[in-house]
């Protein structure tokens, strides 16, 4: 129980940090709005100019609701990954190793406090745009509910795949790189712009395989068309792509580890 | 004066470029990094394309030339003038006194003293889809080179504008990157999309219609009207970032920061 009260420590510290700069998390949430603004008048101009009722089962508000979902969880993600890059090739981690818990753990804890305050801002401006857009509000209070434990779970591992990505410092001069590719197929094949059932069959056959589903696509999906069973199918894979991330990162934690030369001082 | 400031901009030019030689490995991972960025951003359209053919005059490759030209030019912009995006945080940080004592134009001066590492990741990819599009011909091109060279210039002149608030409204860095983040976010889409109202303001006070859908139009129809009020209104905008620098150093208060410069 001690365990888990330091990661939860780790949370709370971060919801807490993230709250005294709520000024500052509002102005940041002006781009959120901008793009949600982009693609309402993207999506309408589709619609009305292929004269379409609904496209691959989403109809115009469907899209948008979708995009909102989709926006607000990539916006809360946190750049752990940064500072933990950063960490290893300035040596700092040797620090964080000494420290009582474990590390890659704590950090996505951390991450996870970031995220929430971040997720709920969000959701709330990014429900806003979609709101004026659509005039309805999506979803029912099951499909919201479920929306928020996916959306959490993606989340989680998005922060456990932007720690392997920080990880990689400790074999790659530049891991930036990475992460901008790793940021874009999440834009892509991840669905954050289109739902996957848009796509071509052969690409949404490769996008139904990647784990980059189960941060946005699934949650959002659960969200927009709910009933139990898909919300139960979208669950359950998020279950096994998160265990899978997870057990990768600790995997290659111990190979990091060694890695490390402490030279006092 | 020109020959002078054309003379300070070739001599960091080369400067940056022999200090990104020391970093070949750092530089090679950026640009392939950047490039496979500017890819699947493309690769969004393909799939949207997929389903819906046009877009109120607008297919593929019309957006292809659009990414071409507004890649190159944040390329070149940031290849050259490197420091674009970081006016805010230096006139903040009271860091413009080194470039103040100097006898050079302490804006350009500014500008030019860093060169990012991805930009050649961008100017590559750009090329690359302009020379795929299928506009190899040597008026295209001369279009394309004119438009990439317009398009750097207003990003840099936006940024140094949006930057250059800092004079008047003290810590202004967020409101700077959400203004250049506005620019290059509605940059990326074609202009004709969007209702009236929002196409003058992309035309005029947030200039992203000029980054790379009127450059992409007068590209693919070779008109040269379109590409003059493109490079007229670039030029304005260069002058514009210029004035606003100029009248905001009057408030500039120097700061008392000591730090040494290799």
């Amino acid at each position: 129980m001690k365990t888990i009260g330091t990661y939860a420590a780790a949370v709370k510290a971060s919801v807490q940090q993230q709250l005294t700069y709520v000024g500052e998390l509002l102005l940041r949430n002006i781009s959120l709005i901008i793009f949600m603004g982009i693609f309402v008048v993207l999506w309408n101009t589709a619609y009305t100019l292929g004269q379409r009722s609904e496209l691959s089962g989403y109809r115009l508000e469907d899209i948008i609701w979708y995009l909102a979902m989709t926006e607000s969880i990539l916006m809360a993600r946190s750049r752990s990954w940064m500072r933990l890059s950063q960490d290893v090739r300035s040596g700092d981690i040797a620090y964080n190793l000494a420290r009582p818990y474990h590390y890659p753990l704590f950090e996505v804890a951390s991450s996870l406090g970031d995220s929430v305050v971040r997720l709920v801002i969000n959701i709330a401006i990014a429900g806003g745009v979609a709101l004026l857009a659509t005039g309805q509000v999506a979803g029912t209070p099951a499909g919201w509910a479920w929306f928020g434990l996916m959306a959490l779970i993606g989340l989680v591992i998005d922060a456990l795949v932007a720690l392997l990505i920080g990880l990689a410092a400790f074999f790659m001069e530049e891991v930036e790189p990475v992460f901008w590719i790793y940021e874009k197929l999440l834009y892509t094949l991840g669905g954050l712009f289109l739902p996957l059932e848009v796509f071509p069959d052969a690409v949404r056959a490769i996008a139904e395989w990647l784990p980059l589903k189960a941060i946005l696509y699934l949650p959002a999906h659960t969200f927009v068309k709910f009933d139990t069973s898909t919300a139960l199918s979208g669950l359950l894979q998020q279950l096994i792509i998160l265990g899978g991330v997870g057990l990768l990162v600790l995997v290659v934690w111990p190979f990091c580890v060694r890695r490390v030369t402490i030279h006092g001082g | 004066m020109v020959v002078d400031a054309l003379k300070l901009l070739a001599a960091h030019l080369r400067a940056n470029l022999m200090s990104q030689l020391e970093y070949r490995s750092a530089v090679v991972m950026q640009a392939v990094g950047t490039i496979l960025e500017d890819v699947l951003l493309l690769f969004f359209w393909y799939l949207f394309f997929s389903r819906l053919p046009t877009l109120n005059g607008w297919a593929l490759g019309d957006v292809a030339v659009l990414y071409a030209v507004i890649t190159s030019g944040f390329g070149l912009g940031t290849l050259i003038c490197g420091n674009s995006f970081r006016v805010a945080s230096l006139i903040a940080q009271g860091e413009l006194d080194y470039y103040l004592v100097m006898p050079t134009p302490p804006l350009l001066h500014l500008l030019v003293s860093r060169s990012s590492l991805s930009a050649w990741g961008d100017i590559t990819f750009g090329l690359l889809i302009f020379l795929m599009g299928g506009s190899r011909d040597l008026a295209s091109l001369g279009f394309y080179v004119v438009s990439v060279v317009a398009s750097a210039l207003i990003l840099v002149s936006f940024a140094a504008i949006a930057g250059s608030l800092a004079f008047f409204v003290g810590q202004a860095e967020t409101l700077a990157m959400q203004g250049l983040s506005a620019l290059m976010g509605f940059g990326m889409y074609p202009i004709d999309i969007f209702p009236i109202v929002v196409k003058v303001l992309l035309l005029t006070l947030l200039p992203a219609g000029l980054l790379g859908s009127l450059p992409a139009q007068a590209i693919r129809g070779l008109d040269f009207q379109m590409l003059l009020l493109v490079m007229g209104i670039a030029a304005a905008f260069a002058l514009a970032a210029q004035l606003i620098f100029r009248l905001g150093l009057r408030r500039y208060e120097s700061g008392n920061r000591i730090m040494p410069r290799m």
